[in-house]
Order: structure tokens, then sequence, then C-alpha cells
């Protein structure tokens, strides 16, 4: 395009104004992405839990009563498969031949989930605060991540869910686990377990974030000692156990 | 003389799908212009006094890319909304306790319309319907 070009309009200009017309016209639909006052899962947050082991009482079920009633799954049962949000497994070292331990175990929400990194459909997700869990629109029931899973955390849905808990919506087909009652936490309120635990009178888990030095969590990692379980596969898991070893 | 058969033929064709239309109009009417079907006409009202997402007409066309990306913010990201949730809209187009008693379904607003396209609807085979201790989901 010359200098004299009739119409008087160079070709740098004209895309230069069709740029601008473009950015004006997709700026009212920036709202639609807009984060919400509630802003969403914190990244600088990690979400952790310490079980004291030494405080958890081997008949004791107060943690997996709660759990279930708060998320509507049903207890073990032949005909509707084997589903275990949280259970209650007892440890024993079979070299000390010493006195086992009971702990509750559920999704240990690790730094590296093994269930988020075999997931084909990207079901399996970790929230950027720590929480792992099971977006269920998207699991199409293969279960690769129970079978990833090394503490046997997650269960499948066999049979239609008769029962629906408006806390947390259960389908036949899908992968389930524990989500560290999510719904609870996004309203500033600790997981069912945890609760019910310290009205039991065994106060065995406390909940906090484990980025935050002043959190009743990290003062009490710092007065005991605790770990996690298997942490020879380093999968950074969230949930510590005191008192084990 | 065979090119003016099938000019015939087809002419009488012609003719047949043209008297089967005129046949239909009068009886069934023009499309749109008899209001909403029936079974749209049925459902119950909803409470409030407008659909915290949009007006009736997107909330029809796009309600389900709504949701789905509710469900995105909500379940991936942790961004809430409790007025835009699954439960919200429970609040609002769940069939009143005296239709139900009647015989209406639970979620009739929902069914009425999904009945009467053919569209499979599975939010309610998982998510609880019920309209008493809900959270945010």
């Amino acid at each position: 395009m010359s200098d004299r070009d009739p119409v008087g309009i160079s070709r740098r200009r004209l895309l230069g104004g069709a740029a601008a017309l473009a950015g004006a016209a997709l700026t009212p639909g920036l709202f639609l992405v807009q984060a919400r006052p509630q802003g969403g899962a914190d990244a600088g947050v990690r979400w952790g839990l310490l079980v004291d082991t030494t405080r958890c009482r081997e008949e004791c079920q107060a943690c997996v009563e709660a759990c279930r009633e708060e998320n509507g799954w049903p207890a073990a049962d032949n005909g509707t498969g084997d589903i275990h949000w949280i259970r209650k497994v007892d440890l024993q070292d079979p070299e000390t031949d010493g006195a086992g331990h009971s702990v509750p175990v559920m999704c240990q929400h690790c730094a590296e989930p093994p269930c988020v990194s075999v997931c084909p459909t990207r079901a399996s997700f970790r929230r950027a605060d720590g929480i792992v869990l099971v977006d269920k629109h998207r699991c199409i029931g293969c279960r690769y991540c129970m079978v990833a899973c090394p503490f046997h955390a997650r269960a499948f849905v066999h049979a239609p869910v008769e029962e629906r808990s408006p806390n947390h919506p259960r389908g036949k087909g899908t992968v389930e686990s524990c989500t560290l009652c999510v719904h609870r936490i996004d309203r500033g309120e600790a997981p069912a377990c945890v609760e019910r635990c310290a009205e039991a009178g065994h106060t065995a888990l406390v909940f906090g974030d484990l980025n935050d030095p002043d959190s009743e969590i990290r003062q009490a990692l710092r007065e005991h000692s605790a770990e996690a379980l298997r942490p020879d596969l380093e999968l950074g898991a969230g949930v510590r156990y005191h008192g084990l070893s | 003389m065979r090119r003016r058969h099938r000019l015939a033929w087809i002419g009488s064709g012609a003719a047949l799908v043209l008297a089967a239309t005129a046949l239909a109009l009068a009886v069934g009417g023009l499309p749109g212009d008899g209001g909403e079907p029936a079974a749209i006409a049925d459902r119950p009202e909803p409470r409030g006094e407008a659909c915290v997402h949009d007006d009736p007409e997107t909330m029809r066309r796009e309600h389900m890319d709504l949701l789905r990306s509710h469900k995105d913010a909500s379940v991936r990201e942790g961004r809430r909304d409790a007025e835009r949730s699954m439960q919200g809209c429970v609040e609002c187009h769940a069939t009143p306790a005296e239709q139900q008693a009647q015989g209406a379904p639970e979620m009739a607003f929902c069914t009425s319309c999904h009945e009467y396209t053919a569209v499979e609807m599975g939010c309610f085979d998982c998510h609880s319907s019920e309209m008493e201790g809900h959270d945010e989901r």
C-alpha cells in the first residue's frame, strides 16, 4: 500500500482499529469470568489433618459415623459394596509385636496424588488449597484411581443411590472419597470428623492450615513428632499421624 | 410422452404434499401461535420475583451451560455462590408441598419441560431435591 493510497488509510492503522474494536466488543464478556467475592480456594493455604493415635480409642467409631451422616454414604453392606470414605484400621508392627494402634484412615490429600496422575479424564484433581477431589461430572468410573491409591481410600458406587445428601451428591458409576468436608471448609468450619471427635472427648484430630505457622495444627506439629502413612512413597500427605512409631 | 407422464406424477405428488400441509395447519394451527404447550403451562410457579441467573428466556435456552459453568467454578475452584447452586434452583423451583400431596413430582418445574421435549434429566439422580438442610452445592 503506497503513501498515495486514495482511501487514505494504511494497513497498520486499519489493523490497529480493528483490534481496538474487537477489544471493546470483548470487554463486557470479561465480567463473565470476574472472580466472585468469595474468591474460591486459596492457593496460599494447605489444609491438613493431624491424627494423634495416642488419643484415638480402638472401640470408638465417632469419626466414621459423623462422616457417614454428613456426606450420606451407606454403612458396609454386602448388597451395596464397601463404601468407606473413612475407616478405622488397627495397625501393628509385626516385627516388634508391640501394642497396636487404632487409627482412622481416609484420603491423605497428597501433594502429589497418584489418583490424579492416573485419571484419564482429569476427574480426579487437586484443588488450589490442597484438597484432592473427584469431579463426578467427569468421572467415567474406570477406577484407575482406586488401584493407584496406596491407602485404599477411594470407593466405587455400584448401586443407584437411595438417600441423597444435600451436602454431597453421590451417583452410581462414579468413584468417591473423603473430601475433607470441602463444603464445610468453604463455609469456614472444620470437617465433621474433627468436630465429632472433639465432642466425643478424644480430640485426636486436629485440623488446620499447614502453611500458617500460628495455626493449631502447626503448633501441635511443633510439639509432637508426626509422620505420613507410607512416608517412603514421598507423596507429601496432608494427613499426618502422631505416635505411630 | 414418457417425459409428460413423469411431470404428471411429480405434479400430483406436490399437490398431495400441499394438501396434507394445509390440512395439518387447519387442524393444529401455525406453530407458535397457540401459546405454550399444555405440559409447559402446567409447571409450578417459581418462588421469588426473578431468576437470579438471568431472564427466563435465556435460562430456558442456556440453563444447562450455566449449570455446568457454575459446577466447574464451585467444585474445581471453590468459588461458591449459594443462590446459583443446584440447591438454589431447588429453593425456588421445587414443587410446593400442597401440589406434591396431589401427586405432582418434586421437581415438576423441570420435568414438565424435560418430558415434553424428551430430554433426559439426571440431575436429581445424584443431587438432592430436598429443600431443607442444604448447603451450597
